[in-house]
């Protein structure tokens, strides 16, 4: 396993939604953005912990600045935590690695490389045989509908394709561990649930583990089987709801009953907050002079 | 050629084709004297003599002798620039820590205009070849190194944890990210520092050396030739544009790289 450091931290006995072992730890996690041209800290999390179980769909949903691309950004590798630990199987991380896939919002494809070469990079990073990738990356491809697509460029497809490539390329690594920052967020809304319904059917087949940002209540509550929901800055956990919604789902759970009650709470909880962080200075929550 | 690029090359072609009748009109009825201005047809002719010979002009049917002079030295000092500039901007704009002992020395010396290195170059490189390759190592230097400096290091943020998530190590990063995203700057680098190479070799030229287009330039001048002055003003431009698209070509066809 890379970027990991070896030195296993203590189990600790912490509430879980579950009985699986926890995939992912968030354990009092502070993190603070210090800014040394102005003068300020920005405090971005604040105590915050949260656990992920083996082959929970967690989707992170709250007001725009309220901690959650920090808390990814924290799992991913890419940023450390002010304090706390965050561990994957018990191991603190430390830098990104291949066991975490990673699609990003947008723009994160590699514009030089045509589809294939995109998907193709990670294996090859890793110093997989070529004849085996290659296969893995056409049938891949082809499940995400792409494969006539393969020597196109980046530039060439449409959004929704360019976040197909995106997934493809995280998937063909076999990360146990799958992170999705607002993966659909500037996508329209009729490609964004075909998007959303492709991603269930690959996720139903191999059931990793997913941890999904997005401001959206209805994709959270529609793909999760978790929803977290965050509080405005410093980000704290308010509620953190299973959605016991009938599997394998599609379009149709958007009129059930329970998707529309459980959405409605959802929603008004994130307005609520949002509201909280635009009173608060102009979103300047947890801002801080330095001394 | 469609219908639609026909058009455009007719709005583009307007404008030239006007300043050449004027011209043309001014010159052939007398109203500018032709030492001041000649028409263009004398400026045809004397190009036309420059490249196939036919009078007993000094010039006549030398081209290729200046032009190969010429082009030893673009060649040369373009190189120079480029083996100097890539190679610098890579390492500072990779790593900032190397960056902040030389980038500001770079910074302020690029505030020295290039004409202001003349008198020093003749005197360390003596008249000819020498000065005018280091001219034009100079002035190349500057664009390509800034332009591949600044690829290197504003490469989207996001591809350089996409590469990492996806098991690219430290090391590895540099070859297939980082160069990649950075290479259309790099080539911009590459053309602008180019063009600023055929600047720096007529000026080299001026210095009295007895050929290249640049030395035939200022000796026209001396002879008060007006048509081989304009005709080799031509010349230069269109070798301009030449190279640049041959470089172009060459980067994006043979080593296979985009531009976007």
């Amino acid at each position: 396993m890379t970027g990991v450091v070896a030195a296993k931290v203590p189990a600790v006995t912490m509430p879980r939604s579950n009985d699986r072992p926890a995939k992912i730890s968030f354990r009092n996690i502070t993190k603070e953005f210090v800014s040394k041209a102005r003068g300020t800290s920005t405090k971005a999390l604040n105590g915050l912990s949260l656990d992920i179980a083996e082959k929970d769909f967690v989707c992170l949903i709250g007001p725009s600045g309220c901690g959650k691309s920090t808390l990814l950004n924290l799992i991913g590798g890419f940023e450390h935590a002010t304090s706390g630990d965050v561990l994957l199987d018990g191991v603190r991380v430390t830098a990104p690695g291949p066991d975490r896939g990673v699609v990003f919002q947008e723009g994160a494809l590699f514009p030089w490389l045509n589809v294939l070469d995109n998907v193709c990079f990670g294996p090859r990073r890793l110093g997989l045989p070529r004849e085996r990738y290659l296969e893995e990356a056409h049938a891949i491809l082809e499940e995400v509908g792409l494969l006539p697509f393969a020597r196109h460029l980046p530039a060439e497809l449409s959004g929704g394709m360019r976040q197909r490539v995106a997934i493809a390329r995280a998937l063909i690594n076999h990360p146990p561990v799958l992170l999705m920052d607002e993966p659909f967020a500037a996508l329209d809304p009729q490609t964004r649930v075909l998007m959303q319904e492709m991603l269930l059917r690959i996720w139903e087949h191999d059931n990793r583990t997913v941890l999904f940002i997005t401001h959206d209540v209805e994709e959270a509550l529609f793909l999760g089987t978790r929803v977290v929901v965050m509080s405005s800055r410093p980000g704290r956990i308010l509620k953190d709801v299973r959605a016991e919604l009938p599997r394998p789902r599609d379009f149709s759970v958007f009129g059930h009953p329970e998707f529309v009650k459980v959405k409605a709470e959802l929603f008004a909880l994130v307005r609520e907050q949002t509201i909280a962080a635009a009173a608060d200075a102009s979103g300047n929550a947890g801002t801080v002079r330095t001394p | 050629m469609n219908l639609d690029r026909l058009v455009a090359f007719a709005k583009a072609a307007s404008l030239p084709v006007a300043i050449v009748i004027v011209w043309a009109l001014v010159t052939e009825t007398g109203w500018v004297a032709a030492y001041v201005l000649p028409p263009p047809r004398t400026v045809v002719a004397t190009l036309i003599d420059f490249f196939f010979g036919g009078s007993s002009q000094a010039y006549s049917g030398k081209f290729m002798a200046h032009f190969v002079e010429s082009l030893y030295r673009v060649a040369g000092g373009f190189a120079c620039g480029a083996i100097l500039g890539i190679p610098l901007g890579i390492v500072l704009g990779y790593n900032r820590r190397i960056g902040a002992f030389i980038e500001p020395t770079i910074e302020l010396s690029r505030s020295i205009p290039g004409i202001c290195w003349l008198p020093l170059a003749l005197v360390w490189f003596g008249i000819g070849t020498g000065t005018s390759v280091f001219l034009i190592a100079l002035g190349s230097f500057y664009s390509i190194f800034l332009s591949t400096l600044g690829g290197v290091r504003y490469v989207n943020p996001v591809l350089l944890r996409a590469g990492r998530s996806l098991g690219a190590t430290e090391s590895s990063l540099l070859t297939t990210v980082i160069l990649p995203a950075a290479f259309p700057s790099i080539l911009s680098g590459l053309r602008l520092g180019l063009s600023y190479s055929w600047i720096y070799m007529v000026l080299g030229e001026f210095t009295g050396v007895n050929y290249g287009l640049g030395a035939l330039l200022l000796q026209s001048r001396d002879t008060m030739d007006t048509p081989l002055i304009i005709g080799l003003m031509a010349v230069i431009g269109g070798l301009g544009v030449i190279s640049d698209r041959l470089m172009l070509l060459f980067m994006t066809r043979i080593l296979g790289m985009d531009v976007r």
